[in-house]
C-alpha cells in the first residue's frame, strides 16, 4: 500500500516538474516553436519599464507565430541582477530581457560588471527625453529667459531630479555645464510622481523629466514645459521646441531595449528584429503607448545598439 | 444627473463581473504572504485591455481593495500579515481569534474595519476631493520628514514587553533601510560589494520571515508532543454585534480619517496607515492594558485605516493626475489606456467619468464586505486543520511567498535567516511590529531629512519654519514619551501604595 | 536556565557591536558636500550612536529592575531542540531549492518535518507532502500565473 502511494507521488511530482518546463525538449521546428520565451524584465511590476515592455510583448507576440513570451519582474539590485542574468543566459533566443539606460551609466560607477557590448539588441520602444518643466506661474516662458533667471539667481533655482547620478540629475547637469549656471539640485528618489507633486506644490522652481509624467497637467495649464532634449519634436507636444533647435546640442533620453544575449544567433535575432520592425505599422500599438502619454521610438536593430553604444560613451565621459 | 449617468456606467454586467472577480481574486492574493497589491494588480492589467470603457479599471478597483482586506484573515488566524499593511493586524487579531478562541468575532471585526474605512474614504472622495488635494500639495521635504518621525515614534506604544527594545529593533529596522545604492547622493552603501543588496533589502521577504517563519517556529516549540484538541468555535454571528459596533465605532470613524489622509499624501500607503491608525486607537483607549491581547478597537483600527487608504490615493490620482501608491499608479496607466486623462481637467470635462470611478470605489468596498461577511465561517475553519499538516504548509507558502515578490531566489535565504533571528528576538521580548515600521520608514525619513537640509543650504532651523512639520515634531515628541511618562507614573502611584 | 537580566547583557553587548560597526562602516562617507547635505554617513552613525546609547540603558535597566533578574528564561528544553532542528532543515530546504527545485524540496521537507514533528504514519506523510505541492502548484502556476522556483540544471 505504501509502496503504491509513494509510486504514485513520484508519478506526480515528475508530471509536476516537467509540466513546469511547458513543452521542454529539443524540436527540429524552427524558433520559436515549443518553447516559452522568457523575458527578464529588470523593474518592478507596474513601472514605466514594465508596462511598455508587456506592452511591446503583447504586440511582438501577434507577429511571431508560435511565440509566448513570458515577462518575469526581477527589480532585485537596482536592476543590474535582471540584466547580468539576461547576458549569462542560454544565447538560444529563448531568454530575453530588458535593458535601461541606467545599463549605460551604472557600469562608469562601479555598479555593474555588464556593458551594452554583452547583449545584441531588438528594439527600444521607448526613449523619452529630459524635458525642462516648470510651474504655470514660473516669471519664464522661454530658455533665454529661464537661463537668465538662473544667472540672476546663481545657485538659488531648486531643480528636482529622481536622485542624484540618476538620468534627470545628469541631464540637469548638463544643462548647468552648457549653460554655465549653477542650480541647486534636490532629488526625489521615488521618481517623476513626487517630483510632479512638489511642481505643483510650489516646493521647487524646475525640473528636467520625461515630459510624459505631465501630460495631463500641462493640458490643464498647470505645467509650462520650456523645451526637450531630444533629437526631434515629440508628437505629443508639437509645440515644445527641442535644444537643439535653440543650438543647444543636447540629448539627454531615457530609454529601455528589449535584447537579447551576445550570441545569440543571427535568423533568431532576425525574426525578432523583423516582427519589431513590423508593430510600428500597427496603428493599435502606436495608440497603446500614445494614451499612456508616451511618444513610441522606432528604433530597431542596430539603430538600438549605437543609441546604446552613444550613450555608454556619454556617461563614459560624463561621470 | 452625472449621477444617472455615472449609474448607467457602472451598473453593466460586465462591469460588475469584472469587480466581483477582481475582489476574489484581490482577497486571495492578499491573504497569500508575498504576493502583494501591486503584483495582483500588474498581473491582470492586461484584462483590462479588453473592455471598453471603465470595466477595466472597476476590476484593479476590486483586487486593490480585495487585497488590503485580505491580508488581514491571514493576520487574524495565522498571526502571519498577508501584506505589510496587515502587520499591525496581528498584535490583537491573532491574540483574540486564538488565545480567547472568538475567530468568528475578530474576522466580523476587521471586516467591519475594512468596510467602513473602505466606504468612507470612497464617500470623502466624493466629497471633498479637490480640497483634500491641495492640502497634501503643502507636503514637502521637511513635512514628509516630520511624518516619518511621527510614524517612528509610535513604536514606544507598540512594544507590549519592552520599550528599550522595541526602539532598538526600531533603529535596527532604520539600518536595514539604509541599504543599497543611496539615492541623495549615489553611493553605495553597506553592500559588502554584492549586487544583490545594491537595491536595497527586499523588505517583502524579512516581513515574511519576522513575522510568519518565526511564528511557526514558536508554534512547534508550543505544540511539539501535545495532543491537539479540537477546538469548539461557535459562530452565531459573523456580523459583529451591536454592543462590539458601539465599542469601536469611535476608533473607526478616527481611523478612517487617519487612513483618508495618510492615503492622499503620495508616497505614503496602507502600511503606514495601519500603524498610525493602531496607534492612535490605543492612545484614546480608556483600557489600554486591553491592547495586545485581543483588544477590539486594535483589530477594527488597522484595517479600517489601511483599506481607508485605497480612497484617499485616488484623491491625488484623480484630482492632480499624480499617484499616491504603486497600486494607484498602475491604475493610472489603464485610466490612461481608455483615454481617460486623470488630472484637473477631468473634473471639468468628464464628470460622469468621475462620479463612475468614485461609484464603483464605494461597490468595489461593498463587495469586499459582503465577500468578507459571507466567508467568515470558511475561513475559520482553517483553524481546525490539524498542526501536523498546517505547518508544512504555512512553511512551504512561506518559501514560496518569499520567492514570488522578486523572483529571486537570494529572497529565500533571507527569509529563513531572519525567521530564526526573529524566533530568538521574540524570545528576549523584542518587537516584530518595531523593525518593521522601522524598514517601512527609514528611506522616508532618512531622505527627507537630507532633502530638506539640501534645500535649506543645511540650515537645521527649516524644521521649526514649517508649521506642519512643526507639529508633526511636537507630536511626535509627546507620542515618543508619554508611553515612558505613563509607566513611570504608574510605578510612582503603585510605591505610594505599598508604602 | 538563564535569567532575562544575563540574556539582557548579552543582547546589549551585541548591540552595541552592531551600533560601533555601523559607525565604523559609515565613517568612509563623504561628510559634508557644501549642498547642505550632511551626506551619506551621518545618518547611519548617527543611528549606530542612538543603538549604543539605548543598550547602555538597557543594561542599566536590568540590573535595577527585580522583575527582569527574576524573569527566566529556557532556550534549552526538549521543545527548543526540536525547534532547531528544524532550523537547520528549513536551510536545507533553501539550499535543496537552489539545487533540485521547488517541488522537488518542498515534498522532501514536508516528509522530514512531518518525521520531525513526530508522525510515524509514512503513507499520511507522502499524501499530505503531495497535497501541499499540488495546492501550491495549482494556486501559483496554474491560477495565478508566477513562476515556481526550478532546478539549477533547467534555469
Amino acid at each position: 500500500m505504501i509502496k503504491k502511494t509513494l509510486i504514485a507521488a513520484v508519478v506526480i511530482l515528475t508530471i509536476l516538474s516537467t509540466s513546469m518546463l511547458f513543452a521542454s525538449g529539443q524540436s527540429d521546428k524552427p524558433y520559436p516553436q515549443g518553447k516559452d520565451v522568457k523575458v527578464i524584465i529588470p523593474k518592478g511590476a507596474g513601472g514605466g519599464t514594465d508596462t511598455s515592455a508587456r506592452g511591446m510583448l503583447q504586440f511582438l507576440g501577434k507577429k511571431i507565430e508560435g511565440i509566448n513570451f513570458v515577462p518575469v519582474n526581477k527589480p532585485d539590485g537596482g536592476g543590474v541582477t535582471g540584466m547580468v542574468e539576461t547576458a549569462n543566459a542560454d544565447a538560444d533566443g529563448y531568454t530575453l530581457g530588458m535593458v535601461t539606460v541606467e545599463l549605460a551609466m551604472f557600469p562608469h560607477q562601479g555598479k555593474s560588471p555588464v556593458t551594452y557590448e554583452d547583449f545584441a539588441p531588438i528594439a527600444a520602444p521607448i526613449a523619452a527625453p529630459a524635458a525642462l518643466i516648470v510651474p504655470a506661474d514660473a516669471p519664464y516662458d522661454t530658455l533665454d529667459e529661464f537661463v537668465a533667471y538662473c544667472k540672476e539667481n546663481s545657485g538659488k533655482l531648486q531643480v528636482g531630479n529622481s536622485g542624484m547620478g540618476a538620468i534627470w540629475h545628469i541631464a540637469a547637469m548638463k544643462f548647468e555645464e552648457e549653460f554655465d549656471v549653477k542650480v541647486k539640485h534636490v532629488p526625489y528618489p521615488n521618481g517623476t510622481a513626487d517630483i510632479v507633486a512638489a511642481l505643483l506644490g510650489g516646493h521647487i522652481d524646475a525640473t528636467f523629466a520625461d515630459p510624459s509624467g505631465v501630460k495631463g497637467q500641462y493640458e490643464a495649464g498647470q505645467v509650462k514645459i520650456i523645451a526637450t532634449m531630444s533629437a526631434e519634436r515629440s508628437n505629443l507636444y508639437p509645440d515644445v521646441p527641442t535644444f537643439k533647435e535653440l543650438g543647444h546640442d543636447l540629448t539627454i533620453r531615457a530609454w529601455a531595449a528589449l535584447v537579447a544575449p551576445k550570441d545569440t544567433p543571427a535568423d533568431v535575432l532576425q525574426i525578432l528584429r523583423d516582427a519589431a520592425d513590423a508593430i510600428y505599422d500597427d496603428p493599435e500599438y502606436i495608440q497603446y503607448f500614445v494614451k499612456q502619454g508616451i511618444d513610441p521610438t522606432h528604433i530597431v536593430g542596430d539603430d538600438c545598439y549605437e543609441m546604446m553604444k552613444q550613450d555608454h560613451e556619454l556617461y563614459e565621459q560624463m561621470l | 444627473m452625472y449621477v444617472i449617468e455615472a449609474f448607467v456606467q457602472v451598473f453593466q454586467p460586465m462591469n460588475i463581473i469584472g469587480l466581483v472577480f477582481g475582489t476574489g481574486i484581490g482577497i486571495l492574493i492578499g491573504a497569500l504572504p508575498g504576493l502583494s497589491v501591486n503584483m495582483g494588480i500588474a498581473l491582470l492589467f492586461p484584462l483590462t485591455f479588453a473592455y471598453t470603457g471603465i470595466g477595466g479599471i472597476l476590476m484593479l478597483m476590486g483586487i486593490y481593495c480585495g487585497a488590503i482586506y485580505g491580508g488581514s484573515i491571514s493576520a487574524i488566524l495565522l498571526n502571519t500579515p498577508g501584506t505589510p499593511a496587515s502587520a499591525a493586524t496581528t498584535l490583537d487579531g491573532y491574540p483574540l481569534a486564538i488565545k480567547q478562541n472568538q475567530p468568528g468575532r475578530a474576522l466580523g471585526l476587521s471586516t467591519l474595519g475594512s468596510l467602513f474605512g473602505g466606504v468612507f474614504s470612497a464617500i470623502t472622495l466624493m466629497l471633498i476631493s479637490p480640497l483634500l488635494a491641495k492640502v497634501a500639495l503643502k507636503f514637502s521635504k521637511p513635512e514628509f520628514f516630520a511624518l516619518a518621525i511621527f510614524g517612528i515614534s509610535i513604536i514606544t506604544s507598540l512594544s507590549s514587553g519592552s520599550v528599550l527594545k522595541g526602539l532598538m529593533g526600531g533603529i535596527l529596522g532604520l539600518f536595514l533601510a539604509t541599504i543599497g545604492i543611496d539615492a541623495m547622493s549615489g553611493e553605495i552603501r553597506f553592500t559588502f560589494g554584492t549586487i544583490y543588496l545594491m537595491g536595497g533589502i527586499s523588505f517583502i521577504p524579512i516581513l515574511i520571515g519576522l513575522f510568519a517563519f518565526s511564528q511557526i517556529l514558536l508554534t512547534i516549540e508550543e505544540s511539539y508532543g501535545k495532543p491537539q484538541q479540537k477546538k469548539v468555535v461557535k459562530i452565531d454571528r459573523s456580523f459583529p454585534s451591536l454592543k462590539d459596533i458601539k465599542k469601536v465605532l469611535s476608533t473607526l470613524i478616527r481611523s478612517s480619517f487617519i487612513g483618508t489622509f495618510i492615503g492622499c499624501v503620495p508616497g505614503t500607503g496602507g502600511d503606514i496607515a495601519s500603524f498610525i491608525s493602531y496607534d492612535q486607537a490605543k492612545k484614546w483607549s480608556k483600557h489600554k492594558e486591553e491592547f495586545g491581547n485581543g483588544a477590539l478597537e486594535g483589530i477594527c483600527a488597522p484595517e479600517a485605516g489601511n483599506n481607508a487608504v485605497s480612497g484617499g490615493a485616488f484623491i491625488p490620482m484623480l484630482t492632480l493626475g499624480i499617484p499616491g501608491d504603486g497600486a494607484t499608479a498602475i491604475m493610472l496607466g489603464a485610466l490612461l489606456v481608455q483615454g481617460i486623462q486623470p488630472g484637473p481637467l477631468l473634473f471639468k470635462e468628464q464628470m460622469p467619468t468621475v462620479y463612475s470611478l468614485f461609484l464603483g470605489l464605494l461597490i468595489a468596498n461593498i463587495v469586499m464586505g459582503i465577500f468578507g461577511f459571507s466567508l467568515i465561517r470558511l475561513f475559520v475553519k482553517v483553524i481546525n486543520v490539524p498542526k501536523k499538516y498546517l505547518l508544512p504548509l504555512i512553511f512551504s507558502l512561506t518559501f514560496v511567498g518569499a520567492y514570488a515578490y522578486n523572483n529571486s531566489l537570494t529572497d529565500i535565504f533571507i527569509m529563513v535567516g531572519f525567521g530564526i533571528l526573529g524566533y530568538f528576538l521574540n524570545k528576549f521580548e523584542f518587537s516584530m511590529s518595531a523593525i518593521i515600521i522601522g524598514i517601512i520608514l527609514g528611506k522616508l525619513a532618512e531622505a527627507n531629512f537630507r532633502g530638506s537640509l539640501i534645500m535649506s543650504d543645511g540650515d537645521m532651523m527649516v524644521f521649526i519654519q514649517h508649521p506642519i512639520c512643526l507639529t508633526l515634531l511636537i507630536v511626535a515628541v509627546l507620542s515618543l514619551i508619554s508611553p515612558l511618562l505613563s509607566s513611570a507614573f504608574k510605578r510612582m502611584k503603585n510605591r505610594e501604595k505599598t508604602v | 536556565m538563564k535569567s532575562m537580566c544575563w540574556w539582557n547583557v548579552v543582547v546589549s553587548a551585541v548591540f552595541t557591536l552592531l551600533g560601533i560597526s555601523f559607525i565604523l562602516l559609515s565613517r568612509n562617507f563623504p561628510v559634508d558636500l557644501g549642498t547642505g547635505d550632511p551626506g551619506s554617513g551621518f545618518w547611519p552613525s548617527m543611528l549606530g550612536m542612538i543603538l549604543i546609547f539605548l543598550s547602555v540603558l538597557l543594561l542599566i535597566e536590568s540590573f535595577f529592575s527585580r522583575h527582569i533578574r527574576e524573569k527566566k528564561i529556557d532556550l534549552s528544553s526538549h521543545e527548543h531542540k526540536i525547534v532547531y532542528i528544524v532550523m537547520g532543515v528549513s536551510v536545507l530546504f533553501c539550499i535543496s531549492t537552489y539545487l533540485l527545485g521547488f517541488i522537488f524540496s518542498s515534498f522532501m521537507f514536508t516528509y522530514i518535518f512531518m518525521s520531525i514533528y513526530g508522525i510515524t504514519n509514512r503513507k499520511e506523510k507522502i499524501l499530505t507532502a503531495l497535497g501541499i505541492v499540488v495546492l501550491l502548484y495549482v494556486v501559483f502556476t496554474l491560477m495565478l500565473n508566477t513562476a515556481l522556483p526550478l532546478p539549477i540544471f533547467l534555469r
